[in-house]
């Protein structure tokens, strides 16, 4: 036990109290197993891999029979079933197991088998939320495994959930519930320093060509100033996204961009506050991509002002709708966020004289949270669709197949989307709905010269 | 000499380790208390057997009180009858495994051993099997033996179609037609109104209701130190004595004394270090700290169940440099059932998401709880995220995949559990709604490490 424990801390840092832990409760095949454990823990905590780390070690050094598996593969119990009993029996044909009680049989008659010489039994299920959609006898045999199958047996399950989200009707029996806690930042930052000499490798291959970038490169890479980097990493990074393989991720990516002044020649390695006004803007940028995972060139949203406009103006520029298309678009949007009966005030020239009344003062009283734009769109019917965009385009143009077809255009873009009666479009009962937002139909509505905002109730 | 000294107590340890460990989890027969409930139940199924009663009987109880134990118990207590041995059978379905009535036949043939008898045979109908079984017990001896169905988990019997199984059971039990008695156990009080009115009319209404006795404290004080104390060899011999009996009982399913928790396993504990481990124990459990921590357990939890796995934690954690359980493990160990796993998990969230929360939260106090979307809130954290330093330059899309991560958590829940609606509606426009209290958010924020004043005072006034 000592040994498995010892062999796992060094590969992972920050976790000795955890692998600690596992190894009290199973660590020894000879001991009695508890029959159930829970670990969880926010993604990226480590769960999985300390998991399938300590049952590799368990399995290697003791005479244990290990099954790992993701609940999300197995659609249906069976194909559990039968994974779980094809990994733990290492090799003797497939084995079939219908339901529950064929795979609780398989497990006590290896119970008898002389042959048996494995003396624990190790089940780990991945995402094991997922258990809960299943048949609803797999979590309560699953946690009761050892007692319905009188082996030496344990299943480790692991979530991101709490435990107390697995209760159903008539409740579960007792586990050991292990937290995972997150890394705080002294610990994410020497986890990620903690691959300086693997990065340096890397880095020297890269550069083995450029024979004098490599000497730069050789003086200037020390731990002091990687670590330095990655302080300034998360001190930009931390604060949206705590989850430590999607940091490394990010960092390793932008290291070279760090480094590119400095072999440059442009920067002493030394001057930390130059190389930080460099970094920055890149870093920034990486940080709108981080979970993405989009493979372009950092630097080319560089140097501008206001990154969030930019890259909807640029989408909204870079659509290449025909004209009346735009309109059509505009015309949708309007059609989903304006109620019905306002639209004789909005598009009619002589609309005639509003009453008011209180009730309709305050149902105008608007908060944000009623907006239309926030409560999202409405659905419309194309007759509708069509009256608006004849309303707000000046010139006259006749409802040809090429207008319609526009519209179907719009929908395969996926800038409208079906609500219903998908199959009837001719018979008018076809109804559906613009999925683009305000900000996007603004920069549409200025391409073309059309005030959005000035149709909307909600800017009224 | 040292040295080997040392390995002599570390063997010694990991041997009383092992020992106690196996007694927590898989002493399967003892029971504790119950004593008018186990000898109703011993006296049922002692008529089956000798007199040939047929009876029926529901055992109700919380989980972990004891409900199979106490079954367990019963049949240890009758193995020692060699008449009870010889004339009944015992069935042993489980509602979680055997989901259908095909499958729970297939079973109770398997168990009675009877399937080279029904093999080949055409049955019309589930009685006319049922039947059959009964009255091959009946063709053997002079005296047809007496069958005991144990049913776990008795309350999923129910939803089989039609109750067929549990119909035919108790119309067995009623008529007379072969000694079988029925015991089912269930976890659910209003199991009764469960059965169908032709299947509750043949139940005995014979109910035996176990709750885990509120006594008092010092009962459950004895009770831990009685778990945790090492026994003397005489005991252990007594004890393995009464297992080795149980190997009578020739049941695949129930197998009560396979894997059991057997003492005389092992090489002996040597009496000095017996005896010295049960005073460091018994020192132990007096102090106060100890004495408290366990009455923070009690009135969480009564159930032995719950003891047991709590005490099977303490005890892993023997090894050769803390050879004793201390005060203080105790308390750390019990500090861990107190605290609450959604703080945990929302300390553990990055300050962005941590805001998106407390956005949440003003949402719902002043909108009373409304469900909210994305869109809703991300307004809320603009305003925000405008006036404040840490916050600025949150993109929309980082944020959506903030909101992401907590759904994933299930700290907040989609309204509507259809999916197939839900597919229809763009995801920032999706209604959810909060799955936390306002406590738990404001203990999070005064917990969570290194958190921005502006944030923290933010969480405690929604205006900006």
């Amino acid at each position: 036990m000592t040994e498995i424990c010892a062999a796992m801390e060094a590969l992972f840092p920050c976790r000795e109290a955890t692998i600690e832990t596992l190894g009290d409760l199973i660590g020894d095949c000879e001991d009695v197993y508890p029959s159930a454990i829970y670990l969880f823990g926010h993604s990226g905590t480590g769960k999985t891999s300390i998991t399938r780390e300590f049952l590799r070690e368990c399995g290697r050094r003791q005479k244990v029979r290990t099954a790992h598996l993701n609940a999300i593969e197995c659609y249906t119990t069976k194909i559990m079933l039968e994974n779980l009993l094809d990994s733990l029996a290492s090799g003797q044909g497939p084995i079939k197991a219908d339901n529950m009680l064929d795979f609780v049989e398989q497990l006590r008659r290896w119970h008898d088998d002389p042959e048996g010489l494995s003396e624990g039994f190790l089940i780990a299920v991945d995402n094991a939320e997922r258990l809960r959609d299943m048949d609803a006898n797999v979590l309560p045999v699953l946690l009761r495994l050892q007692q319905l199958t009188k082996l030496n047996l344990c299943v480790i399950l692991m979530s991101q959930l709490p435990f107390e989200k697995f209760y159903n009707k008539t409740g579960l029996s007792d586990v050991i519930i292990l937290h995972l806690a997150q890394y705080n930042k002294g610990e994410t930052q020497r986890i990620l320093a903690s691959d300086f000499s693997q990065m340096r490798g890397n880095l020297i291959k890269k550069y083995a060509k450029e024979h004098d970038r490599l000497e730069i490169f050789k003086e200037v890479m020390t731990e002091d100033f990687y670590n330095n980097y990655m302080n300034i990493f998360l001190s930009v990074f931390y604060k949206a996204c705590r989850d430590l393989p999607e940091l490394q991720l990010t960092a390793r990516k932008c290291f070279s961009i760090y480094l590119e002044p400095v072999l440059d020649g442009s920067v002493e390695a030394t001057d930390i506050s130059r190389l930080w006004r460099h970094i920055a803007g890149p870093l920034r940028s990486a940080l709108t991509q981080i979970y993405m995972r989009i493979e372009k060139p950092l630097d080319e949203a560089e140097g501008s002002t206001n990154l969030e406009d930019q890259s909807v103006r640029k989408m909204a520029q870079s659509l290449e709708l025909p004209y009346y298309a735009k309109y059509l678009l505009i015309a949708a949007f309007l059609a989903s966020h304006n109620a019905a009966n306002q639209d004789k005030r909005l598009f009619v020239k002589h609309h005639g004289k509003q009453r008011k009344r209180m009730q309709t003062v305050n149902a105008r009283a608007k908060t944000t949270e009623k907006m239309s734009t926030f409560v999202g769109p409405k659905s419309f019917s194309i007759d509708r669709l069509l009256a608006i965009f004849y309303a707000i385009l000046e010139e006259k143009v006749g409802l040809t197949c090429n207008l319609l077809s526009q519209i179907s255009t719009l929908v395969h873009l996926k800038l409208l989307s079906f609500v219903s009666g998908e199959q009837n479009i001719m018979d008018g009962s076809a109804r559906l709905e613009c999925t683009v937002g305000l900000e996007f139909v603004l920069q549409i509505g200025k391409v073309v010269g059309f005030n959005v905002r000035q149709y909307l109730c909600d800017f009224m | 000499m040292l040295g080997g000294n040392e390995k002599e107590k570390a063997r010694a340890l990991a041997k009383v380790r092992r020992f106690l460990k196996a007694r927590l989890l898989r002493d399967y027969t003892t029971l504790h208390g119950y004593k008018e409930e186990r000898s109703n139940v011993r006296q049922l199924l002692q008529r089956t057997a000798e007199m040939g009663e047929s009876n029926s009987l529901l055992l109700i109880g919380p989980r972990g009180a004891g409900k199979t134990t106490l079954i367990n118990a019963v049949l240890t207590d009758l193995v020692d009858n060699r008449s009870f041995v010889e004339n009944t059978l015992i069935v042993h379905l489980d509602g979680n495994l055997h989901t259908d009535d095909r499958v729970a036949l297939k079973s109770i043939t398997l168990q009675m051993r009877l399937e080279n008898a029904a093999d080949g045979k055409v049955f019309g109908s589930f009685a006319e099997n049922l039947a059959f079984l009964l009255q091959c017990l009946k063709a053997g001896g002079r005296q047809s033996k007496s069958v005991v169905f144990i049913l776990e988990e008795f309350d999923l019997f129910c939803a089989h179609h039609n109750q067929t199984l549990l119909y035919n059971l108790f119309d067995v039990s009623q008529s007379a037609q072969a000694p079988i008695c029925v015991l089912g156990v269930t976890c659910r009080l209003d199991v009764i109104e469960l059965l169908e009115k032709r299947v509750k009319s043949r139940f005995s209404h014979r109910q035996v209701f176990l709750f885990p006795s509120s006594g008092r404290l010092e009962d459950y004080l004895a009770r831990v130190e009685e778990l945790l104390s090492l026994p003397e060899n005489k005991s252990l011999e007594a004890a393995s004595d009464r297992l080795r009996r149980l190997s009578r009982i020739q049941s695949e399913a129930l197998s009560l004394g396979r894997n059991h928790f057997d003492p005389a396993d092992g090489e002996e504990i040597d009496p000095p270090f017996r005896k010295n481990w049960n005073t460091q124990l018994h020192k132990m459990l007096a102090t106060q700290h100890a004495q408290r921590s366990l009455q923070m357990l009690y009135d969480f939890d009564i159930s032995e169940a719950f003891l047991r796995n709590f005490l099977f934690r303490l005890v892993a954690q023997l090894r050769p440099e803390t050879p004793h359980i201390t005060a203080d493990q105790l308390r750390t160990m019990a500090n861990q059932y107190e605290c609450d796993d959604k703080i945990e998990l929302l300390c553990g969230l990055s300050v962005l998401e941590l805001c998106l929360i407390i956005a949440i939260k003003h949402h719902s106090e002043i909108n009373d709880r409304d469900p909210f979307n994305f869109e809703i809130i991300f307004a809320r954290l603009s305003k925000f995220a405008k006036v404040s330093s840490t916050m600025q330059g949150m993109e929309r899309s980082i944020v959506l995949k903030a909101f992401e991560h907590l759904r994933i958590g299930e700290l907040i829940m989609p309204v509507s559990v259809s999916s197939s609606s839900s597919g229809k509606v763009q995801k920032e426009f999706e209604k959810h709604k909060l799955a936390l209290t306002y406590g738990q958010i404001q203990q999070a924020v005064q917990r969570y490490q290194a958190l921005p004043t502006e944030v923290a005072q933010w969480a405690q006034s929604s205006l900006i």
